[in-house]
């Protein structure tokens, strides 16, 4: 819920579990207790698509969970959130973007060992686009008060047996029917590409074809789609909000035409997520201030995570 | 009841010989996570099935007719 945050500090002093997410001068200030954040002014609320500075949205975590804990992790200790994670229940992870955690969590988190069995889910956290490049995206361990820009924080929640964590993505987007491109390095940017077998320069190669950039580069991992978004197209490189992975092999997005039509028909029936947020991507491509995504609430984020990193997708949490 | 990890059917799936879409989006992304890590370097085979076995023995009832379709 999107709340203010005299109502915020109640909750947290009442000993709720939270995930809280809002500008930086509100988490700052907000009084420690049982909860992490991170920075964004942008929402999915109950009646669409807001941006606030003065906001927050605030996640019950769900009453299943039994205990919690909070840890904090930079790029070093980032290879112990798996071994740190309970056997049975979810971690819910913020990283702020473009920090060091990011790369490598992006890079190297689905190669940990056990990687799968230990359900991740979270966000990246962001600024308002005005501040971009001006202002860090950051995160806070609310139990400590600590708020970077060079850690992420994460609530390991235990579940009891009987109860499993349902990590679950809505990606509106499909592979298109064009070309097939691999990438011969994996990582955030890429000079050339295997375009059908055919190593082009891959910068030129998005020009010449007047590719569409707000549609996301598309891999089928055995069923889950998965965006890789662009960035930004350069003289003679491409940069991405996440890695590519060579030995994968992409396509270029069919078109979404009417975003929240489409995303209402892809929601799963009787969802009632205990966590959601959505990429700041479909936020502003599919103009989704004021329109509202069928009970989908939460933070709009600079990056989305079940399991790994995602962009251009709604994840969610449910408890079954 | 998934099969034996013995069933060479496992060392199928994660080769990509078996191919399959899963509904369960952490299933979709472990196999395929693991086929990529065979096609990269076949001697990951081995850890790759135990990977994927480990996860299917966790997820059992969730991935009920995705092992009554890869095996049986």
């Amino acid at each position: 819920m999107l709340i203010d945050a005299k109502t915020a500090a109640d909750l947290i002093k009442s000993g709720k579990r939270l995930f809280v997410a809002g500008d930086e001068a509100v988490l700052a200030v907000l009084p420690h207790g049982d909860w992490i954040g991170g920075t964004i002014p942008y929402f999915m609320a109950e009646t669409g698509g807001k941006i606030s500075r003065d906001l927050v949205y605030v996640s019950e975590v769900p009453p299943e969970v039994s205990s919690a804990s909070i840890k904090t992790y930079t790029t070093k200790e980032l290879p112990n959130l798996v071994s740190d994670a309970p056997q049975n229940g979810f971690t819910m992870l913020i990283i702020p973007a473009t920090s060091a955690v990011h790369l490598a969590f992006a890079h190297d988190a689905p190669g940990y060992d056990g990687f799968f069995l230990k359900p991740t889910v979270g966000w990246i956290s962001g600024v308002h686009l005005d501040e971009l490049g001006k202002r860090a995206p950051k995160v806070i361990d609310g139990k400590s008060g600590s708020l970077g820009a060079d850690f992420a924080v994460a609530m390991h929640c235990v579940l009891p047996a009987g109860k499993i964590a349902e990590i679950g993505i809505i990606n509106l987007f499909k592979q298109g029917e064009g070309d097939r491109i691999q990438f011969p390095t994996s990582g955030f940017s890429a000079k050339t590409a295997l375009v059908e077998g055919k190593t082009v320069d891959f910068a030129a190669y998005i020009r010449d074809k007047k590719i569409d950039t707000r549609l996301p580069l598309v891999a089928n991992c055995s069923g889950a789609m998965v965006n890789v978004s662009f960035q930004t197209v350069g003289e003679d490189s491409v940069s991405f909000y996440a890695p590519v992975f060579s030995g994968t092999e992409y396509r270029i997005a069919a078109p979404v035409g009417d975003y929240v039509k489409g995303f209402t028909t892809a929601l799963p029936a009787g969802i009632k997520p205990a966590f959601s947020c959505n990429c700041i991507l479909n936020f502003l491509y599919s103009e989704l201030e004021g329109k509202a995504t069928s009970g989908m609430n939460g933070p709009i984020t600079f990056g989305e995570i079940a399991y790994q990193l995602l962009n251009q997708t709604l994840v969610y949490l449910r408890i079954v | 009841m998934i099969p034996s990890k013995l069933d060479p059917r496992w060392k199928a799936l994660v080769q990509g010989s078996i191919q399959h879409e899963f509904s369960f989006v952490a299933a979709g992304l472990c196999v395929s996570r693991n086929q990529r890590a065979v096609r990269m370097n076949n001697s990951a085979i081995d850890k790759s099935v135990d990977d994927v076995y480990a996860f299917f023995d966790k997820y059992q009832t969730v991935l009920n007719n995705d092992i009554k379709a890869i095996f049986s």
